[in-house]
């Protein structure tokens, strides 16, 4: 496994900053104002191929932002992806027989189909948890909303389409919004706000729902696709640190095969520390394990590697602003 | 490329501001006599400049944002002229003219007294224009304007305005007792439609089907985008089988609609589904949309 920082140009530019600026122009926003900011020109865009950075999908993100084009716009790009994703991997999708085959599916073509995030998965009696993360780089909280609402808008499109009536659950870390109808329009019924992070909830019984005209002797094997095997700086040093809890700075630095100061450098260019990386990946494990499975307080402090109880409180007052037993009767 | 500086929106206008502007200060450098530092009061030159420099603003503001057309040639005109007797008026803080006459300097507000009239006859015929586009704006708008709620496609107000105007119609439920409806109407295979033709194309049939309910609505309802595929009606003072009547009409009116691509083959036409409720009780504007949302669904079920 190979990663990608946020300045590299990497990423698809027709994949969705391309659509991006066209839903912008269709509503009287000039290419120009859109990718200020980027060293992009409008017209770099005619090469089929064309790749741009993170940092300037996200600086483009937060141009048009400022220009208010309505709340939709999201929406709407999310609803574009799918169309491109649904033309382009169609082969590799359609034909999974159940929303099990098809997550596993997804987890391979991760990085093809939205590299933006990265998925965590948590398995518990009744049901999977999925988090998601950002996978490049942290994200100012509007940026972050913004690509979680084309990310809702793309996944729930693909589930009302192809497994209609399946019931998932959409956990998300930001309070209700004013412009609730727009969730509601992309048939996310079951969405609950005001999280810790980002969560989606499936259970066993929708994991084995049948794909509609699904044919799976019709399946591509996704091994035949190049570069699926690349994923986010972010992403990349989650992987490690959820395989090492106790890894140190100089463990990762190592994995990365750079020193110490150039890790904590490549973070502060991606507007994250050791720390905070860390932070979420305990947070993540310790909130599953006492939220959803009513582990004791010595059984987590076991999970996560913790030496001693009280250490383990402190850590989790800090993560969640509460005690472990006040988190076990709230909801993660 | 040449840039043709003549495709510039209101040109003539634009040459009009740069010539009186350009004119003026000629005319008081060339004519007037400057003053000794010491007799000019600071302050006021900065007031009087502020005020030249304000009406510029404002003048600048009306040739960016309105079509060309006798209203704003009126206003820019207008404008022009008050623009000029307030810079003649600072000018005076820096310049004399008692050694050409002694009463010159009076005649500067005169340009402003023209530019007053000529502006009094631009705001007539603004109101005039107003109420033209007030009459378009029927089915669309009712007690208030609020730009900020618009949605961009579909050039309807936004789920947000709805919510206030069903706050109002409440309201009056609440003090008079009136009845009124709200129905919900949704693009039957919408995501279908966007698949096939494209988002630019489903973006067009939205703002058709935005353009076809209201047209088949009444003057006194109110037709908004609720989000997505989603409109909205509000049927004020209404009993419900009207309501439900109207929205009928407006889902056959869809049947009937044909979308036109570039080499004019018609694409299929997009029919509508509908709910429609009475709100008898005061209950909240969400309250509403949820009900109706729920509605929708068991409709789509049951078709």
């Amino acid at each position: 496994m190979s990663y990608f920082e946020t300045s590299e140009p990497k990423l698809s530019s027709h994949q969705l900053l391309v659509p991006l600026i066209e839903l912008a122009k269709q509503r009287g926003i000039h290419p120009d104002k859109a990718l200020k900011g980027t060293k992009l020109f409008y017209s770099d865009f005619a090469q089929p191929d064309h790749v741009s950075s993170f940092s300037q999908l996200e600086q483009t993100i937060k141009n048009i932002m400022t220009c208010h084009l309505g709340q939709d716009i999201s929406f709407v790009l999310g609803q574009h992806l799918l169309h491109s994703i649904c033309a382009r991997y169609a082969s590799y999708l359609f034909h999974c027989s159940n929303l099990k085959a098809l997550l596993a599916a997804c987890k391979q073509l991760q990085g093809e189909l939205f590299p933006y995030f990265s998925v965590r998965m948590f398995k518990q009696n009744k049901a999977i948890h999925l988090i998601v993360n950002p996978a490049i780089s942290e994200l100012q909280p509007s940026v972050y909303c913004f690509l979680l609402e084309v990310w809702l808008s793309l996944i729930n499109g693909f589930l009302k389409w192809r497994f209609e009536n399946t019931q998932v659950q959409f956990q998300l870390p930001y309070t209700t919004p004013v412009y609730i109808e727009e969730y509601q329009a992309i048939g996310a019924n079951l969405l609950s706000f005001g999280h810790h992070f980002t969560t989606v909830v499936i259970s066993k019984e929708a994991l084995q729902t049948r794909q509609n005209s699904a044919i799976p002797a019709l399946q591509s094997d996704i091994k035949t696709l190049a570069n699926s095997n690349t994923v986010g700086f972010l992403a990349y040093a989650e992987s490690f640190l959820i395989a090492n809890p106790r890894a140190t700075l100089e463990d990762l630095a190592n994995y990365f095969n750079t020193s110490g100061a150039t890790l904590k450098r490549k973070l502060a260019l991606h507007n994250s520390q050791f720390s905070c990386l860390k932070d979420r990946v305990l947070s993540q494990q310790a909130g599953f394990c006492i939220g959803q499975q009513g582990y004791s307080n010595s059984q987590v402090a076991k999970v996560l590697d913790f030496n001693d109880l009280p250490n383990f409180r402190r850590a989790i007052k800090r993560w969640f602003g509460v005690t472990p037993s006040e988190l076990r009767k709230v909801r993660i | 490329m040449i840039f043709s500086f003549r495709k510039v929106r209101h040109f003539s206008l634009w040459l009009l501001l740069l010539f009186s502007i350009t004119i003026t200060l000629i005319c008081t450098v060339y004519l007037g006599e400057p003053k000794p530092s010491s007799h000019i009061e600071t302050l006021d030159a900065l007031g009087e400049g502020g005020l030249a420099f304000m009406s510029l603003v404002w003048l600048i503001a009306t040739l960016l944002s309105r079509p060309t057309g006798r209203v704003t040639t009126a206003l820019a005109g207008g404008l022009t002229l008050m623009l000029i007797s307030l810079l003649l008026d600072c000018l005076d803080e820096f310049f004399t003219f008692d050694h050409i006459h002694p009463t010159l300097s009076s005649l500067e507000a005169f340009p402003a007294l023209l530019g007053m009239i000529v502006m009094s006859f631009a705001m007539h015929w603004w109101y005039q224009e107003q109420t033209y586009l007030n009459l378009t704006l029927l089915k669309k708008e009712r007690h208030f304007r609020e730009h900020t709620f618009t949605d961009y496609v579909t050039g309807l107000y936004s789920a947000r305005y709805m919510e206030k105007q069903i706050s109002i119609e409440i309201e009056q439920l609440a003090n008079t007792g009136t009845k009124f409806c709200v129905a919900i109407l949704d693009l039957k295979s919408y995501g279908r439609f966007c698949f096939e033709h494209g988002i630019t194309k489903g973006e067009l049939l939205l703002r058709d089907t935005g353009q076809l309910i209201t047209l088949n609505i009444r003057g006194c309802d109110l037709a908004c985008r609720y989000a997505g595929d989603k409109f909205i009606v509000l049927f004020p003072a209404t009993p419900l089988h009207t309501a439900q009547s109207i929205s009928q009409r407006v889902c056959a009116a869809a049947q009937i609609h044909y979308q036109y691509d570039e080499n004019l083959l018609t694409l299929d036409p997009n029919t509508l589904h509908c709910a429609c409720i009475e709100v008898s009780q005061p209950m909240q504007s969400k309250q509403i949309f949820e009900q109706l949302i729920t509605q929708l669904h068991q409709n789509k079920q049951a078709a």
